[in-house]
């Protein structure tokens, strides 16, 4: 079964044009009947996962749980002026395609142009059972309630992920912050920009150059996370392996006291500082620290090269 | 002679089949229980997700944020628990808690559960009361989705799907309950109310079905030695009121409409009313006045109540709004203090699971609250036939709107009033199909419990939306047969075979329903639009 839900026009480039013209000069008077609101539901059925794949070239994106057997895209657009556009904009520019329980949702190439000199943003109401794979060229992401596996990837843009909970999320940016919640399994890697995970389970975190940090709160598994010269923040209960790198960033770590873990410490040209009563305190000209606390447990392992390690 | 006695007997078979043929029908749940409830569990397919607040079609600026969205998650995986007498001997199933595989594409073995939002191993518990009536939200909320009304439950994939209350919930740990005879393998799941108490007082309170006594997952319970009711003998003295599970979408857009709506419908359509006999009359909180507007007589006030309340009713969970276990019998409360399910904000984290969120700190009465506001109301059926379509206008015509009002509007328009919930839930329509009033509806249906304003014969009037795939109609799920659900609204005017229904020896003597003005004009329709009628209910 397969349906073309949005079918290309051949003389698509001139009326486009034309639409654009009507947008950017007439709108601002529009008829009553006029709708700023694109809105487009497609039937799913709920026996099989859906698959969505959506890639546009610029617009603010945000994925969110609606309904199980139901895909509602809505889209609205601001030009320059700040005046809304029309949701033909969106009828004429978005190519939708459905077989069965997999749509791919496109731009068509003029879009790209013209929704570069708005401000578009792009609502999708997906099924639960959902796996995603965004990509946008320019602009923000953000995904909430579903199970998973997304891949959501911005060439310029902020991520942001929320309960994403039972399978991988995978989040890179070429710039911008990502930041997840309560997610099941998470890859986050930016070229520049913060990374904040929150309450997720086992993750890798990288912030490729720059002053990037990564804060970690509340892990519920493995941590790896690497930065050049931002800080790494983690603070939770130890409940798997952590590794931690970083260039210049320092790097501070807190578990809860009587925690149980292995200790390994190493910074080229930094310092290790520890303010726990259950560890052995190295000297001020030590860079290195490796030592059981409190009988010892998951490896908890701290590299930089000459930024401060700290634990408390 | 006996050709002709056979000629004419074929004749009136003929004929009979005939009527048969063209009487009105209920055309049954829409999409077929196969596919809905636990109709799909039986296939292997998860129940779905109920769905959650649709736009505001008023405002579509308006949306939930992110936060709203992981509560009402939260919410549901809260629900989903099955909850067990203690919280320390729970087992996690594959899906829930930290690190396991959800399915068997990412590790989970071959038995893993269908649904680890629904599961059917324990989960984190909050302690199943000594005296329940079920130990999950969804056993009795799972038809046509999770959060709708009472259904059938298939515990594994290829088991038949039937009432929980008749084998799964009551035996299930090595519980050893007898089960009522008024819970049927095929019928509806029913709570029991008492009327009266032995020395001819009012009762009216709900009598727990089960107890956990057996209940083998505990080891700090083997000397439960709760016994459940006699429920066989005040069946028998016709002291029993049976309630049947509401579905819980839309309830947010309910609690949003202001009092001021209700009583501006009443008295928009008070003329056309007393032309049928109908009256109605809101139930009404009895501390603030306000209007109460939930449950079967409209007794509880808020979602908030009827959370708590549930939680602590149903499932034997006491709570902040519900303090007190409703069987303190220590013999089952070992290391079980009380109230069960609270804020948890203790600094060791002890009693929060090791969640180590402030998300958790929220107990799961109060997440329930939540994914009941966010729930959103029943979709009709998008393609309606021609039938269902006028059915909507003889729906009108006979007078079933006066009371099951279409239309409300939740408040907040301009910026004035309306709930503070959630600017999603503010100046929209909610197509409720209910006056939210409470109306006479005679001896037949009457329950002789009183709760509130609402007397022994009052119920409000069922808002409508989601009734085309309900299973089981009317308080106590007397009949699966909408037409017959119909055709009970009439009794006490002597007129109606439903006056010969009326059973016990100590019921209350009560006015005639309201609605028999209506049903006797819907009585007097053709068959086809009787059908009418009814297909456009199974389109709600």
């Amino acid at each position: 079964m397969s349906s073309l839900s949005s079918v290309p026009s051949r003389s698509f480039g001139l009326s486009f044009f034309l639409l654009l013209a009507s947008v950017l000069s007439a709108h601002s008077q529009p008829s009553p009947s006029t709708s700023y609101f694109f809105h487009r539901a497609l039937d799913l059925s709920i026996a099989e996962p859906f698959s969505l794949d959506v890639a546009l070239s610029s617009g603010d994106i945000t994925f969110s749980y609606g309904r199980e057997n139901q895909l509602l895209i809505e889209a609205s657009a601001k030009d320059a002026a700040g005046n809304r556009v029309p949701e033909e904009f969106f009828r004429n520019g978005l190519l939708i395609e459905q077989v069965a329980n997999r749509i791919v949702v496109r731009g068509r190439p003029d879009l790209s142009t013209i929704s570069s000199l708005m401000k578009v943003q792009y609502q999708f109401y997906v099924p639960f059972q959902t796996d995603l794979i965004s990509r946008v060229d320019a602009g923000n992401q953000d995904l909430v309630g579903i199970a998973g596996p997304a891949k959501l990837i911005s060439g310029l843009g902020d991520i942001q992920a929320t309960s994403v909970t039972r399978a991988l999320l995978e989040a890179r940016t070429g710039q911008g912050k990502i930041s997840c919640s309560r997610v099941a399994r998470v890859i986050a890697e930016t070229g520049a920009g913060n990374i904040t995970l929150m309450e997720d389970g086992p993750s890798k975190a990288t912030v490729k150059k720059g002053r990037g940090k990564i804060e970690v709160g509340g892990a519920r598994g493995f941590f790896e996370g690497s930065t050049d010269g931002g800080d790494i923040h983690i603070k939770a209960v130890l409940h798997g392996e952590w590794r931690l790198n970083s260039v210049s960033g320092n790097i501070r770590i807190e578990v809860p006291p009587k925690a149980a873990f292995n200790f390994d410490a190493k910074t080229s040209s930094g310092q290790v500082l520890i303010d726990r009563d259950d560890m052995q305190k190295p000297s001020d000209e030590e860079r290195d620290s490796v030592q059981q606390v409190n009988g010892g447990g998951k490896l908890l392992q701290a590299r930089s090269v000459s930024g401060r390690i700290s634990i408390q | 002679m006996s050709k002709l006695l056979q000629k004419i007997t074929l004749s009136g078979l003929v004929c009979l089949w005939s009527i048969g043929m063209l009487a009105q029908k209920d055309p049954g749940v829409r999409g077929g229980l196969q596919n809905t409830g636990g109709g799909l569990q039986t296939q292997g397919i998860r129940i779905p997700k109920p769905p959650i607040m649709s736009p505001n079609p008023n405002h579509p600026e308006l949306k939930m944020n992110d936060n709203e969205i992981s509560l009402f998650f939260e919410g549901i995986k809260r629900m989903g628990q099955l909850e067990s007498t203690c919280d320390k001997c729970s087992v996690a199933p594959f899906g829930v808690g930290d690190g396991n595989p959800v399915d068997t594409d990412h590790g989970a073995p071959a038995n893993a559960e269908i649904d680890p939002d629904f599961p059917q191993h324990f989960t984190n518990s909050n302690g199943l009361g000594t005296r329940h009536n079920s130990d999950n939200c969804f056993e009795c909320h799972a038809q046509p989705v999770l959060g709708g009304s009472g259904g059938f439950i298939a515990a594994q994939k290829g088991a038949v799907a039937q009432n929980p209350q008749f084998d799964l919930v009551p035996h299930r740990s090595g519980r050893q309950n007898v089960v009522p005879a008024f819970e049927e393998q095929f019928g509806p799941i029913r709570e029991v109310r008492f009327k009266f108490n032995p020395d001819g007082t009012r009762d009216g309170g709900v009598h727990a079905l089960w107890t956990t006594r057996g209940d083998v997952t505990d080891p700090f319970n083997t000397a439960c030695d709760a016994v459940q009711p006699d429920f066989a003998t005040e069946f028998k003295k016709g002291n029993l009121s049976f309630r049947i599970p509401l579905q819980e979408f839309g309830l947010g857009l309910i609690e949003s409409i202001e009092d001021n709506e209700i009583l501006n419908h009443q008295a928009a359509t008070a003329t056309a009313r007393a032309a049928l006999g109908i009256a109605g009359h809101p139930n009404r909180s009895g501390n603030d006045g306000t209007i109460s507007r939930f449950g079967w007589k409209a007794q509880n006030k808020s979602l908030a109540i009827f959370a708590g309340e549930a939680y602590n009713v149903e499932m034997g969970v006491s709570n902040d709004v519900f303090p007190n276990a409703r069987d303190e019998n220590h013999n089952c409360a070992i290391n079980k203090p009380a109230p069960n399910d609270i804020n948890r904000v203790d600094d060791t984290d002890v009693d929060n699971h090791a969640f180590n969120s402030p998300l958790h700190e929220l107990p799961d009465w109060q997440l329930f609250l939540v994914t009941m506001r966010f729930m959103d109301a029943p979709q009709p059926d998008p393609n309606p036939s021609a039938s269902a379509t006028r059915g909507r206008a003889v729906f009108e015509q006979v007078g079933c709107s006066l009371c099951h009002t279409p239309t409300m509007q939740t408040g907040g328009a301009n910026n004035a009033g309306g709930p503070s919930n959630s600017p999603i839930l503010v100046d929209r329509p909610a197509n409720l199909f209910s006056d939210l009033l409470v109306h006479h509806m005679g001896p037949a249906l009457a329950d002789d419990v009183i709760q509130g304003n609402a007397g022994p014969d009052e119920f409000r009037s069922t808002p409508l939306w989601g009734v085309g795939q309900r299973m089981f109609f009317l308080h106590d799920g007397r009949t699966n047969d909408l037409l017959q659900a119909i055709l009970l609204h009439a009794s006490g005017d002597g007129n109606n075979d439903n006056d010969d229904a009326v059973s016990g020896d100590r019921n209350t003597k009560v006015p005639a329903s309201e609605a028999n003005g209506v049903i006797r004009q819907f009585r007097k329709l053709s068959v086809a639009d009787k059908q009418a009628v009814l297909d456009f209910l199974r389109s709600l």
